[in-house]
């Protein structure tokens, strides 16, 4: 897990130390007493942390004819106690959008985000329950099964990254499940199919 | 700070980015303006890469220098530290990074004004209830608006109290949801408060709001039908006596 810690000005302020005290008593008798106030401050920085359950996802996809298809979690993790809250967004990490293996290339759902799409074969994507037009259906994983009815979109380019979950308060372990499908059949070249997203975590 | 709560070791990288924001959500946008200054140069990091191994911590100092000649008014990045994608098979490899946001400010004549756009809350409700606070900003430099609301029942007790100081940005409305979470779910609540920015506090007018899920409103309406119906019927008997 990573965390990192935004130190704000830490400020602390002590009492000042007191020498001895000499107190001359005359008659008549009287006490005299000061006080002064002195103001203790704390400024507590903001901190945001993000982990997924791994670095890496595996969607392997054992093709049929007609198409088969792997539906496969990461679960995103963030806590913070800023008190504004974080925004937890996705993108892709670099120009490419397909599953790349040497020379073979899986291309992205042609589904956006708020018009996803059930996978075609030979297609890869993203989907999170009841955001966008994903619907509220609760996904479940599959293992190279018939292409299904969940819907799918491109993971969003590197400029223009999607935001999965905001909040407007501090959070403490709040999760966000990510779903990524690949749909493949027996005309997609044998490989290891790899691409790489970046989550990114900032508070509001 | 950069920290390694996790069971392995990670590689990671510092970096400045543009920080924008983009409709009254404030959803964040890191690419840069077009024709504004690259605020991204005036960041050094003491670090920018490095790894770190479990249960491990790291200091990042950094410097911002402005250049001569920057004109007066405000400006914006995010420091990231970013994660390596992990080594090793995957077919979806995760990077990771979390930003902190600088807010800039480069003294010199400029101008600092706020308002309050709007303020509401929809008198018939679902749970959670839930009011909307939209502050503007006319001048060029950001300010941090205080919102202070409290919920409270008919007769004045308070039930939940809201603070939140969100960072206003030039030339954009910020939408503030306000929303009692964890809060009744039937009932007649008042909704008030305090919005505090630039040495003024505007109060909020208050709000009355009804909450309650569709099956409570019909039986609610249906108690109020039978209600009139037995005033109207009772009125009626009487006149009819007569």
């Amino acid at each position: 897990m990573m965390k990192y810690k935004a130190l704000k000005s830490v400020r602390y302020a002590v009492l000042p130390s007191v020498a001895g005290l000499l107190i001359t008593v005359a008659v008549p008798a009287v006490a005299g007493a000061a006080t002064s106030n002195t103001i203790i401050s704390s400024a507590v920085g903001s901190v945001i942390s993000v982990f997924t359950t791994n670095g890496t996802v595996n969607v392997n996809v054992t093709p049929t004819g007609s198409g088969a298809q792997t539906i496969a979690s990461d679960t995103v993790t963030v806590s913070t106690n800023d008190s504004s809250g974080y925004t937890l967004q996705l993108a892709e990490s670099g120009a490419a959008t397909a599953l790349t293996s040497a020379g073979n290339t899986i291309p992205a759902s042609a589904g956006t985000p708020a018009s996803p799409i059930v996978e075609a074969a030979n297609t890869w994507g993203w989907h999170v329950d009841n955001i966008g037009g994903f619907g509220a259906t609760a996904t479940t994983a599959q293992n190279s099964a018939a292409i299904g009815t969940v819907k799918f979109a491109a993971v969003p380019a590197t400029g223009s990254p999607y935001t999965l979950a905001t909040t407007a308060t501090t959070a403490s372990n709040a999760t966000t499940t990510v779903w990524y499908g690949v749909a493949a059949d027996t005309s997609q070249p044998t490989g290891t199919y790899t691409n790489t997203v970046t989550y990114t975590c900032t508070a509001n | 700070m950069v920290l390694n709560q996790g069971s392995t070791e990670f590689s990671y990288t510092v970096y400045a980015s543009p920080y924008n924001v983009t409709g009254e959500d404030y959803t964040p946008v890191f690419t840069p303006e077009p024709d504004a200054p690259t605020v991204t140069k005036w960041f050094r990091f003491g670090t920018t890469s490095s790894d770190l191994k479990p249960g491990g911590q790291d200091a990042i100092s950094y410097s911002i220098t402005v250049p001569a000649g920057t004109p007066a008014g405000s400006y914006y990045a995010v420091a990231f530290a970013q994660t390596a994608a992990p080594k090793g098979t995957g077919t979806i490899t995760i990077q990771k990074r979390v930003g902190t946001i600088f807010y800039l400010r480069v003294a010199g004549p400029a101008s600092l004004k706020g308002n309050v756009v709007s303020w509401g809350a929809p008198w018939l409700q679902k749970y959670p209830l839930t009011a909307t606070l939209r502050m503007g900003n006319t001048g060029t430099l950001n300010y941090k608006a205080t919102v202070n609301v409290t919920f409270s029942d008919i007769f004045g007790g308070a039930k939940y109290r809201f603070n939140r100081v969100p960072e206003i940005l030039p030339q954009k409305i910020r939408k503030i949801p306000i929303a009692w979470q964890g809060g009744a779910k039937f009932g007649l609540f008042k909704v008030s408060g305090t919005v505090e920015y630039n040495g003024t506090t505007s109060h909020l007018a208050t709000r009355y709001v009804f909450i309650a899920s569709s099956s409570m409103r019909f039986v609610t309406a249906a108690i109020f039908v039978l209600f009139v119906a037995a005033v109207v019927l009772m009125g009626k008997r009487r006149a009819a006596r007569k």
